[in-house]
């Protein structure tokens, strides 16, 4: 195609938009509204989904090993568990470790453990990396050598599972609903354009056109529609998460605190949000015009 | 690259052969028609409303397939024809409504070019070949003019001009009176025939039986969906 053809074309498809300009006005305000909820789901789930994350790898299991296994031994074992499936980290406490632990834990009082140096196991602090088989992790730490018994909060680990499927299936089934619903909209302002143009689409047909110079320019109305609400999406979106966070910022509440060190700061994220809009509505746009064009626009 | 718009060096521009059209329902709209129309000819093809004249523009424009019988139109066999080529064999067919079919939001330049722009055919060659068949169908003076500024017969002109710009060795005209006066309707015949002077094979489909007895070489009647008579005038006979 040449490239002053493609130029028509385009000023064509921008031509329909202004042609019909209530239609693309109400279409890229359905469309904006249906990528700020998709955008502000996505970012409720990117962050609980980071949170979860989080608090998964505050949640360790704990491999006490027999008083009488060696020291070299229990170096052999770091490695050894280092390379297990599942496991993320693995950090070895021996028993003199321990023992520090607890004497700094109990301050001035740590005198009181004076010649119990060796009581304390040696352990192991596992981090695993998914904790739905953090059972099964469990059990094969356990069965080791020279392991008395190990330590898992099953029941912590349930629920940070629970959470993370339910935010990770909700947040993902409402894209996809939000999704079906954009095409819906730019399919419907699609159909309304070529039944609106139903006269010059069959002057173009007779004269010879080719399918592909026909549906150009819906292409072009269907993307720029879906481009126009990925910017105002984004800009929407991007200003109240900056909103949003410095309000939680300005919490100063501890626990909120811990939180938001593994919440993204908006410099962090505003151009995957900006670019992910954009490219979103485009290909909701693309696809809209695809069905819509397949359904309606017979060449 | 973009293919050439389909010409036969054959002499026979259309040809149907034992066509019959059965639309889904089970009306006939066409049966068994067979019938050639070679390059140069100046044809009528008669009938009243429902007598299959539509679907006989149809099927040459490919718009409809036979559901039985071959139809080939400038050497192509139109049942074989892909899909991908329609808009090639479109472009060697002019075609001419009834109802003019412009855009009334274009001005009469902009309507003839329009058909040259889909085509993609470039800018500088559109603006020197328009005013040129503009001025073929004595429009030179309205090229800046909107449909609506136009009386019946110089939208069917312009009209004209658009199925003339791509030079088609067909020039296929839908009841091209239909929406005008009888003084306006010699005009544009009188137009068609000096095309037609010219080597282009021209189709009339109509109802006006006058209009075909007094400009037509050969005027083949459709009725029911057949081909009841097929007669060359006394015009037809002197030129041939």
């Amino acid at each position: 195609m040449r490239l002053s053809s493609l130029r028509y074309l385009i000023k064509q498809g921008w031509k329909n938009m202004a042609a019909n300009r209530l239609m693309t006005f109400a279409s890229i305000g359905v469309l904006t509204a249906c990528l700020i909820i998709t955008g502000i789901a996505t970012l409720v789930f990117v962050n609980v989904n980071n949170l979860v994350d989080y608090l998964a790898n505050q949640n360790e299991i704990v491999v006490y090993l027999l008083p009488e296994t060696p020291e070299e031994q229990a170096v052999a074992m770091n490695e050894q568990i280092a390379s297990m499936q599942n496991v993320l980290e693995v950090e070895y406490n021996s028993k003199t470790d321990a023992f520090e632990e607890v004497e700094q834990w109990l301050d001035t009082y740590g005198n009181l453990l004076q010649n119990y140096e060796q009581i304390f196991p040696a352990r192991f602090l596992v981090t695993v990396e998914d904790l739905n088989f953090i059972e099964q992790t469990n059990a094969e730490l356990a069965a080791l050598p020279g392991v008395d018994f190990t330590q898992v909060p099953s029941d912590l680990a349930g629920i940070i599972i629970t959470i993370k499927n339910a935010v990770t299936y909700g947040g993902l089934g409402l894209v996809a609903i939000l999704a079906v619903v954009s095409v819906i909209v730019i399919s419907n302002t699609i159909r309304l354009t070529v039944f609106a143009r139903r006269r010059e689409i069959s002057i173009m047909k007779y004269v010879g056109a080719t399918n592909a110079f026909i549906r150009l320019p819906f292409f072009v109305e269907g993307m720029t529609v879906g481009l126009i609400a990925g910017i105002l999406a984004s800009a929407v979106v991007c200003t109240g998460y900056y909103f949003v966070y410095q309000y939680l910022m300005e919490m100063y509440n501890t626990w909120v605190m811990s939180l938001m060190n593994n919440i993204f700061t908006l410099e962090n994220i505003w151009y995957y949000v900006a670019g992910g809009f954009a490219v979103f509505g485009i290909l909701i746009g693309g696809f809209g015009t695809a069905t819509s064009v397949r359904k309606h626009l017979k060449v | 690259m973009a293919k050439k718009p389909i010409v036969s060096d054959d002499s026979v521009m259309i040809s149907l052969t034992n066509v019959e059209k059965i639309y889904p329902g089970g009306v006939v709209a066409l049966q068994d028609v067979s019938l050639e129309i070679h390059r140069g000819e100046f044809v009528f093809v008669l009938g009243h409303s429902g007598a299959g004249k539509s679907t006989f523009l149809k099927l040459i424009l490919r718009e409809e397939v036979a559901t039985t019988g071959r139809v080939v139109v400038g050497g192509r066999d139109l049942s074989k024809i892909r899909q991908r080529d329609i808009p090639y064999l479109r472009r060697g067919l002019g075609v001419v409504f009834q109802d003019f079919r412009l855009i009334p939001t274009m001005t009469a330049f902009e309507n003839v070019a329009f058909a040259m722009r889909v085509t993609n055919i470039p800018e500088r060659e559109i603006k020197k070949r328009v005013p040129y068949v503009l001025n073929l169908v004595g429009l030179a003076g309205k090229a800046r003019s909107f449909p609506n500024e136009l009386s019946g017969g110089e939208q069917q002109r312009v009209a004209l001009a658009r199925a003339l710009v791509h030079s088609p060795p067909i020039i296929i005209a839908d009841e091209p009176t239909g929406n005008i006066d009888p003084e306006l309707s010699v005009e544009i015949m009188e137009l068609l025939k000096a095309i037609n002077m010219v080597g282009t094979t021209v189709v009339v489909v109509t109802h006006e039986h006058d209009l075909a007895q007094r400009f037509s070489e050969r005027i083949i009647t459709i009725d029911h969906g057949e081909v009841v008579e097929d007669a060359m005038t006394e015009r037809g006979g002197e030129a041939l």
